[in-house]
């Protein structure tokens, strides 16, 4: 069964708490990696997010407007010897989202934040 | 995450530690690499690079940070197999939803592209045929009409001259025709190429998100492909050069245009 396109899983609400978060400790881009990690931080597990999981989040997020992405600049990645990031930063449409989802329900998202695995 | 999950996981991860030691961080990082590669067969071009790139980064800062806390090659590589074996079922649902025959737009857009292809293949091939035998033809004829001349001898009788005469025009207007049925293909062809990319690029744009966004990515693309254009298109070069084309749809289009009508010209010379 399809889920409606206009609800967000738990796993989509963490991300977006983690983007929040990032944001506010001055890492307004993050790539997958980097929020995997952040992910695994903040949860109570310490295993980090699989790729297939967390991709397809970044893409239905992206999708829906909450999110951004671009590439980084080749030469960054070039000056670094390492293959080009995907860096991906909350938009203001996903912060109002996220907002009001903390309103509606902030029990549930408490619950979906505090690091429930969904591996 | 349980305990007994956790039990479960840790040994697999043990399992896989020891047999992925002789592969090394090389080999999982090839597995995982592998794996979406095979996935993403058959995905529209910038959908599928930007997973491949993006598992492809992913999997190298993994194997860094693992680096970078210490972790051995072996269990590191087991981390990176385990990783990608957990989202296996949602890089398959993923695929399923970008599938030629799911919902997704990626699926619509792949649907409304081959119909059109289709659709557009089926009106033209009949007079791409009849322009081919029409080539065909106008060849024969002139190759007849040379021969033809040829067998003629240059001095001979009076009657003899008059027939080369008129087998002379009749080359001549053999060669004109063929020139014509020449140049009609040479238009099909170049008018096909030239939809074929303009659809490649239109459904290129169109999968890979908006369409208007000018990306670096995409304004390098768009010049390099302008710039091979008119670096192929000798004639066509001057005020088109100097046209500031950067990232816009027109652009290129006009440099798919340009490139398309080269590649006819190229592919009918060598034929």
């Amino acid at each position: 069964m399809r889920r409606r396109s206009n609800v967000l899983i738990p796993l989509e609400q963490r991300v977006l708490d983690a983007a929040l978060g990032l944001r506010r400790d001055g890492a307004p881009e993050f790539h997958g990696f980097q929020l995997a990690k952040e992910l695994s931080n903040s949860g109570r597990g310490r295993t980090l997010t699989s790729h297939g999981t967390l991709y397809k989040a970044l893409s239905r997020l992206e999708e829906g407007g909450l999110l951004s992405s671009r590439w980084e600049p080749a030469h960054v990645a070039e000056a670094e010897r390492r293959p080009r990031r995907r860096l991906y930063s909350i938009t203001l449409q996903g912060v109002q989202a996220l907002e009001a989802l903390h309103q509606s329900a902030p029990s549930r998202v408490a619950l979906a934040t505090q690091g429930a695995s969904y591996d | 995450m349980t305990d007994h999950s956790a039990l479960l996981a840790s040994l697999v991860l043990g399992v896989l530690g020891v047999l992925i030691s002789a592969f090394s961080l090389d080999g999982a990082s090839a597995i995982v690499r592998l794996w979406v590669w095979l996935y993403t067969l058959g995905l529209p071009t910038a959908l599928r690079d930007r997973r491949r790139a993006e598992l492809a980064s992913d999997v190298h800062e993994q194997i860094a940070d693992a680096r970078a806390q210490g972790y051995r090659p072996g269990e590191t590589a087991a981390r990176v197999l385990w990783r990608s074996l957990r989202g296996l079922h949602a890089d398959v649902l993923w695929r399923l939803d970008h599938s030629l025959f799911g919902w997704s737009r990626y699926g619509t857009l792949a649907r409304t592209e081959l119909g059109i292809r289709w659709r557009v293949a089926t009106v033209l091939r009949p007079s791409m045929r009849v322009a081919q035998i029409q080539v065909e033809h106008a060849d024969k004829v002139l190759a007849d009409a040379r021969f033809h001349l040829r067998r003629i001898p240059k001095n001979g009788t009076a009657d003899d001259l008059r027939e080369r005469e008129a087998a002379r025009i009749a080359v001549k207007r053999a060669a004109r025709t063929a020139k014509l049925a020449h140049l009609r293909l040479r238009l099909s062809v170049g008018l096909i190429c030239c939809f074929d990319e303009l659809l490649d690029e239109i459904f290129s744009i169109r999968s890979s998100g908006n369409p208007w966004r000018k990306t670096p990515t995409r304004v390098a693309r768009a010049e390099a492909r302008m710039r091979h254009a008119v670096s192929q298109a000798p004639l066509l070069a001057g005020p088109w050069c100097t046209c500031q084309v950067r990232g816009s749809l027109f652009g290129r289009t006009l440099a798919r245009l340009v490139h398309g009508l080269w590649t006819a010209r190229h592919y009918l010379r060598s034929e």
